[in-house]
C-alpha cells in the first residue's frame, strides 16, 4: 500500500487549506448564529469556492470538469471541513450528484445539464428522496408496495405530472436542479415501482416549502419541496422508468444513489474532529491552572 | 436498613409532583417557540406555582416552616421536576438546599429572626450561593497526591471597614443569580482566611449579569454576581465554611437527581415515539436496533437511579459510613461521574430514535442532548471528580482551609 499523495491531490488540499483558513472560518460562526434557518445561507462563499473548483471537482474531464479522483475529494472535503462542516457539506452535495450524473443520465442529459452546472457559480444541485412518512424505508425498502416513498408521477404524452411531497432535502432552498425519486407504478415494491426525475428549480408545479431549523449545520439547508401537478418531460427521466435504483447498482452501488455519501460524511466528520483537537491542544498548551505550578 | 421501599408520603409527592409537571411544565416548556429559541427565558409562572406548593422550602425543616423533606425524597423531587424543565428544578432545589442549610444550620438566632420571616412571605423569595470564580484555581491538580502548600483564594476579597464589610470582586455561573434575593457570597479574608457572608441582591455596589442560555454551563437561572464595595453589615457574618459541600463528595446528589430527570423526558418521548412511527412495516419499536437502544437507555438510567439514590440515602444517613455498611468512598462524586456520562449516553441514542426529526430545533431532542451535555461539565467537571475521588482512594486528606478570623 502507498500513501503518498500525489502532486494534484497535495495541491487540491493546500488550496481547499488556504480557502477554508481564509474565506470559510472568518464566516462560520456569525453564520451559524443566525436564528432563521433561510438566512445562514451565503451566495459569496458558494462564489468564491466555485471559483477555486470546489462545486465542480468531481464532474469528468471529458465532460470539463476537475475529474478529481475520490482520495481527492476525500481530502478536501476534510479540509474545508475544518473551517464550517455544514459550508463544505453545500459543495460536496454537488459533487455527490455529478457522479450521479456521470453514472446514470445519458449523453444528452449531460449535454443538457452539465454545461450550465459547469458555468453557473451559483448552480448548485440536491436529489429528493425522503418524505414525512418514508426515511428509512427508502433507504432499505421492505417488499410491501406501500412502504417507502409516495410522491406520484403518472405520464400524460410526453410529460409527466408530478404530485407529493419531499422533506429534509438538502440545498432545495438554493438548488437548481434537483434529481427527484417518484413512485410510477404504486402496487410495485419501491424498486420496482420508482422512477428517477431531473426536475430544475423552475418547474411549473414546484415549490420549496419552510427550510428546516437543525441545531446543527445551520448553513446547509434542508428544506420541503411540494409538487403540485408539477410538469416535467420525459427527456427528463433517468434511466429506465420503474427503475431509479438501477443504473448505480450497475456502477456497483448498493446505498440508492449516494455513491459517494459515507466516504463524504467520514471525511467531514474528519476534518471536524481534527480541528477540535487541534484547539484542545492549543488550550492544554497555553491555558494555566493549577495552584501547584504557581 | 436500606431500604427501597419509598413510604406513602415519598410516593404521594412523587405522583403530585408529575402531575404537576404534566399539567404546568410541560405544555410551558415544549411550546415550539420556546424550543426553537437560543435564549429561553425561566418559566417565572411555574416557578411560583411550585413555590406555592411548598417545593421552594421543601428541605428546611417543619419548625422553621418548610417541609422537612429529607435528601432522597428532595432527589426524587428534582428528578421530577427536571423532567419537565432543569431550570426550574435547579432553582427549586438550591432554594430549598440553601435554605435548610442556613436557617436550619448556620444561622444565628438573631440573622434567623432576621431573614425568615421575609423568607417565608414571599414566594419569589430564592437564594443563590455566589462561590464559583471564573479563572479560580479548584485547588486540585495532577498533583493531587502530594501534599498542597496553599490553598487557592478567592479574588473576591472581603475587608473589614468599621462595623462591617466591603466585598469587592466578582463571582460566576451562579445558579438562580437573576432571581435570587440573597447571596451567600464566599470571599477571601486576607491570610489564607475564607468567609461566608449573606448579601442582599439590594446592596448598593451589588450587580447581576444573566448568563445567555447557549453559553452557560450550569441549569438555572445561572449568572454572574459583581461586587463594587459592596458594603456589608457585621451582623451578615455566616461563618467561614461553605454551607454546602461541608461533607465532600457525600452531599445530597441533586445535580445528579436532575440529570437524570433529563435523561428521563429524552427516554419517555423516545419511547411514545417508537411505538407511533412506522417504518419497516411496523412501529419502529419492534424493530430490534430500536427494541436495543431502548434497553440501553432503560438500563443507564436504572443505573443511574440507583447509584444516585444510595448516594442520596448515605447523605441522610451518614453514620452508615461509620458503621461501615457503605465504602468509605465519595459516593455522590462517584454518581456524579456515572450518572452524566451513562445518560448524556442515553440521550443521544434516545434521539437518534427520531430520525432526522431528533437534530431539529422544534423537536424537544435537540435540547434534551444540550441539557445533559451540561451536566457533563456542571460542578467541577467529570475530570476533577475523578481526581477526587482517587484522592479518596489514595487516602488523601485535603488541608483544612486556614484558620480564620478574628470575626466570631
Ligand atoms: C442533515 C440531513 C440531510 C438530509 N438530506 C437529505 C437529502 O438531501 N435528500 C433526502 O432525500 N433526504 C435527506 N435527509 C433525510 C434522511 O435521508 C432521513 O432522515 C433518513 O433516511 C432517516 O429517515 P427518517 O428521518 O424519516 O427516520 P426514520 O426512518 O423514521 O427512522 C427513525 C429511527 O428508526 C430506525 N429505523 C427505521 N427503520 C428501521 C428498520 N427497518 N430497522 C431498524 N431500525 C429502523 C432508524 O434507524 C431511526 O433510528 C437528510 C437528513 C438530514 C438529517
Amino acid at each position: 500500500m502507498d500513501f503518498t499523495l500525489s502532486n494534484e491531490q497535495r495541491s487540491w488540499q493546500m488550496t481547499a487549506r488556504k480557502f477554508a483558513e481564509e474565506e470559510i472560518r472568518p464566516i462560520s460562526l456569525e453564520r451559524d448564529e443566525i436564528a432563521d434557518p433561510r438566512e445562514t445561507f451565503d451566495w459569496e462563499i458558494i462564489k468564491k469556492g466555485s471559483k477555486l473548483g470546489f462545486r465542480t471537482l468531481a464532474v469528468p474531464k471529458e465532460w470539463g470538469g476537475h475529474g478529481t479522483d475520490f482520495v481527492t475529494q476525500a481530502l478536501v472535503m476534510a479540509e474545508l471541513a475544518k473551517a464550517d462542516s455544514a459550508i463544505s457539506k453545500t459543495f460536496s452535495q454537488c459533487w455527490k450528484w455529478s457522479h450521479l450524473i456521470a453514472a446514470a443520465c445519458s449523453e444528452e442529459q449531460k449535454r443538457r445539464f452539465l454545461k450550465p452546472f459547469l458555468e453557473d457559480d451559483t448552480f448548485l444541485l440536491g436529489k429528493g428522496i425522503s418524505e414525512p412518512s418514508a426515511g428509512s424505508d427508502n433507504r432499505l425498502p421492505p417488499d410491501d408496495p406501500k412502504a417507502g416513498l409516495k410522491l406520484r408521477a403518472e405520464r400524460h404524452g410526453d410529460e409527466w405530472i408530478l404530485n407529493g411531497e419531499k422533506c429534509f432535502i438538502a440545498n432545495a432552498s438554493v438548488g437548481k436542479l434537483f434529481f427527484i425519486d417518484a413512485r410510477t407504478d404504486p402496487n410495485a415494491p419501491l424498486r420496482q415501482g420508482t422512477t428517477m426525475f431531473l426536475v430544475p428549480r423552475d418547474t411549473p408545479g414546484f415549490r420549496i416549502g419552510k427550510v428546516f431549523n437543525k441545531d446543527g449545520w445551520r448553513f446547509y439547508q434542508n428544506g420541503e419541496m411540494i409538487f403540485e401537478n408539477a410538469r416535467v418531460p420525459h427527456a427528463n427521466v433517468v434511466g429506465p422508468v420503474n427503475g431509479s435504483d438501477m443504473k448505480t447498482q450497475q456502477a456497483g452501488d448498493r446505498t440508492g444513489g449516494d455513491l459517494f455519501g459515507d466516504l463524504e460524511l467520514a471525511a467531514n466528520a474528519l476534518g471536524v474532529c481534527d480541528d477540535a483537537c487541534g484547539m484542545a491542544l492549543t488550550l492544554a498548551r497555553t491555558k494555566k491552572q493549577s495552584c501547584a505550578r504557581s | 436498613m436500606y431500604n427501597l421501599h419509598l413510604s406513602p408520603e415519598q410516593l404521594q409527592i412523587r405522583d403530585t409532583v408529575r402531575d404537576f409537571v404534566v399539567e404546568v411544565i410541560k405544555p410551558l416548556a415544549l411550546k415550539p417557540e420556546r424550543l426553537e429559541a437560543r435564549a429561553r427565558p425561566l418559566l417565572v409562572q411555574a416557578l411560583d406555582k411550585a413555590a406555592e406548593m411548598g417545593l421552594r422550602t421543601l428541605a428546611l425543616s417543619e419548625d422553621c416552616g418548610g417541609a422537612g423533606a429529607d435528601n432522597l425524597t428532595c432527589c426524587i423531587v428534582t428528578e421530577e421536576l427536571a423532567a419537565g424543565d432543569p431550570d426550574v428544578a435547579a432553582v427549586l432545589a438550591q432554594t430549598s438546599t440553601l435554605a435548610q442549610a442556613l436557617f436550619d444550620r448556620l444561622m444565628t438566632a438573631e440573622q434567623r429572626a432576621r431573614f425568615l420571616p421575609p423568607f417565608l412571605t414571599d414566594h419569589r423569595y430564592h437564594l443563590a450561593l455566589a462561590e464559583h470564580e471564573a479563572d479560580r484555581d479548584a485547588a486540585l491538580g495532577i498533583n493531587y497526591h502530594r501534599p498542597q502548600t496553599s490553598h487557592a483564594p478567592f479574588k473576591t476579597a472581603a475587608v473589614r471597614a468599621g462595623d462591617g464589610w466591603v466585598v469587592s470582586g466578582s463571582k460566576d455561573g451562579v445558579v438562580g443569580a437573576s432571581l435570587a434575593t440573597l447571596f451567600v457570597v464566599r470571599a477571601s479574608v486576607g491570610e489564607g482566611g475564607i468567609a461566608t457572608l449573606l448579601v442582599p441582591r439590594d446592596t448598593p455596589g451589588l450587580s447581576v449579569t444573566e448568563t445567555g442560555t447557549a453559553t452557560r454551563s450550569r441549569h438555572g437561572a445561572c449568572g454572574a454576581v459583581a461586587f463594587d464595595d459592596c458594603r456589608v453589615p457585621a451582623e451578615n457574618f455566616l461563618g467561614v465554611e461553605s454551607p454546602l459541600a461541608a461533607d465532600a463528595g457525600r452531599h445530597i446528589p441533586q445535580d445528579q437527581a436532575l440529570n437524570l430527570g433529563i435523561g428521563r423526558a429524552a427516554y419517555e418521548a423516545a419511547l411514545d415515539y417508537a411505538q407511533v412511527r412506522t417504518q419497516g412495516g411496523r412501529p419502529i419499536i419492534e424493530h430490534q436496533a430500536i427494541g436495543a437502544k431502548l434497553a440501553e437507555i432503560a438500563i443507564r438510567l436504572e443505573v443511574a437511579r440507583a447509584a444516585i439514590w444510595q448516594a442520596a440515602w448515605a447523605s441522610d444517613h451518614p453514620d452508615a459510613f461509620a458503621d461501615r455498611s457503605l465504602p468509605d468512598l465519595p459516593l455522590t462524586t462517584i454518581a456524579a461521574v456515572f450518572a452524566s456520562e451513562a445518560i448524556y449516553r442515553a440521550v443521544k441514542d434516545a434521539a437518534e430514535c427520531f430520525g432526522a426529526m431528533g437534530v431539529m430545533r422544534d423537536m424537544p431532542l435537540q435540547k434534551y442532548v444540550h441539557d445533559a451535555r451540561i451536566c457533563l461539565h456542571a460542578g467541577a467537571g467529570n475530570s476533577e471528580a475523578k481526581l477526587r475521588i482517587a484522592e479518596a482512594l489514595a487516602r488523601y486528606r485535603r488541608p483544612a482551609s486556614a484558620a480564620v478570623l478574628a470575626a466570631e
